[in-house]
């Protein structure tokens, strides 16, 4: 009785082994592919002038996108990010959702990073300028960030307007100012 | 008597040596940021050009026939990076074979260009044809926001992260800082020699 308890023991012991050193070895670490990019540099009140919307929002949803091809047979890597409309600086848009297309997102081989994007996670406060949808672009029909990491800010600090490039960071307050000029600018 | 006068000479030596290096702006030491990987396999890419989207590039103002203009442009900078003294091999290729350089439409308010790095094998130089680009001049700024303008100046900072250079910060002597300025006319010293330690 007691042989065939510590036979069942250790039969249970190499089984648990078995499981973790087989699930250690299909852990699939993911390379990271780093793309370089070229992005004029954009100002908030150009952006402000020549987008459509101007949206305070929170991101609900990050969804990848299969690999996209473009005309050329070049591939694209694309996140869509969800985000709930809290505001629009603009008075246009008029649904409670906003989905825009950024580059750079999880294949099963990769994470693919494109350097200009903007960056988004799910909870995230945020302040986009959106350009409107180029049907003939890599974003197909789609919305996408104008002026990529440019036209992003997050707000998760209520008085902070953070920006990918810490050199643009302002006060919510100054940003907000900044579109209202811009846009009044290009309404005259 | 004599010893102090030794003494406060080597002590006057000394302070200005240091006051030198201290005053000395810190683009001198500067370098610019290897992008974390491995570099190029055996230090060479072949670059295939694909001329169907090339051909309708907007370059000099025409959007006809201009892959050979593009390929002179690019070629030129591949030439600079040939002979920087390393042993970076970039050269041409009839057919795709690892790297291609294309065109594409990037967005109105996107990216001019793109560039891969080393670590994946199917690399590609990017630009974006919604931009206007050249074959003299030098960075434009329009409406208050700055491009590159000149193909080869461009290629010089795509191919760039091609061989493994990330972004400096914009006020170093690189060619690899992100905004267009004239330090993108060749590959600087600063780029040079972190392209040295990678390709010897």
């Amino acid at each position: 009785m007691k042989k065939q308890k510590s036979i069942l023991l250790s039969l249970i012991a190499v089984a648990v082994l078995g499981v973790g050193i087989f699930t250690t070895m299909n852990v699939e670490t993911k390379e990271t592919v780093l793309i370089g990019t070229t992005l004029p540099d954009y100002t908030v009140e150009f952006l402000a002038e020549n987008t459509p919307f101007a949206i305070k929002g929170k991101v609900i949803d990050l969804v990848q996108v299969p690999v996209q091809y473009d005309d050329a047979g070049g591939w694209n890597i694309f996140t869509d990010v969800v985000i709930t409309v809290q505001d629009d600086l603009n008075v246009k848009y008029t649904d409670d959702t906003i989905t825009v297309r950024v580059q750079g997102g999880e294949t099963n081989k990769a994470k693919y990073v494109y350097e200009s994007s903007p960056e988004f996670v799910i909870g995230e406060k945020v302040f986009i300028l959106v350009s409107d949808k180029e049907p003939e672009s890599i974003y197909g029909n789609n919305y996408y960030v104008g002026g990529l990491m440019y036209g992003k800010y997050n707000l998760d600090d209520p008085d902070k307007a953070k920006n990918k490039d810490p050199d643009r960071n302002m006060s919510v307050k100054s940003l907000e100012e900044k579109i209202k000029t811009a846009k009044s600018k290009s309404n005259t | 008597m004599k010893n102090n006068t030794k003494t406060s000479m080597i002590l006057s030596t000394t302070t200005i040596a240091l006051l030198v290096v201290m005053l000395t702006p810190n683009a001198a030491f500067a370098s610019t940021p290897w992008y974390g990987g491995s570099a190029l396999p055996n230090g060479d890419a072949g670059f295939w050009f694909h001329c169907t989207s090339l051909n309708v590039l907007n370059v000099d103002g025409d959007t006809t026939d201009n892959c050979t203009k593009v390929q002179s442009k690019v070629g030129a900078a591949m030439v600079t990076y040939n002979n920087l003294g390393n042993s970076i091999d970039y050269y041409n290729t009839p057919t795709f074979t690892d790297h291609w350089v294309y065109a594409t439409n990037l967005g109105l308010f996107g990216n001019s260009a793109e560039a891969t790095y080393p670590n994946i094998d199917d690399g590609y130089v990017r630009f974006n044809n919604l931009r206007s680009f050249g074959t003299t001049g030098g960075c434009q700024t329009t409406l208050g926001i700055t491009y590159a303008y000149n193909l080869q100046w461009l290629s010089h900072h795509e191919l760039g992260h091609s061989a493994g250079l990330l972004h400096a910060p914009q006020t170093d002597t690189s060619t690899m800082v992100p905004t267009c300025k004239s330090t993108w006319s060749t590959v600087q010293t600063q780029d040079d020699s972190v392209l040295d330690s990678h390709y010897p």
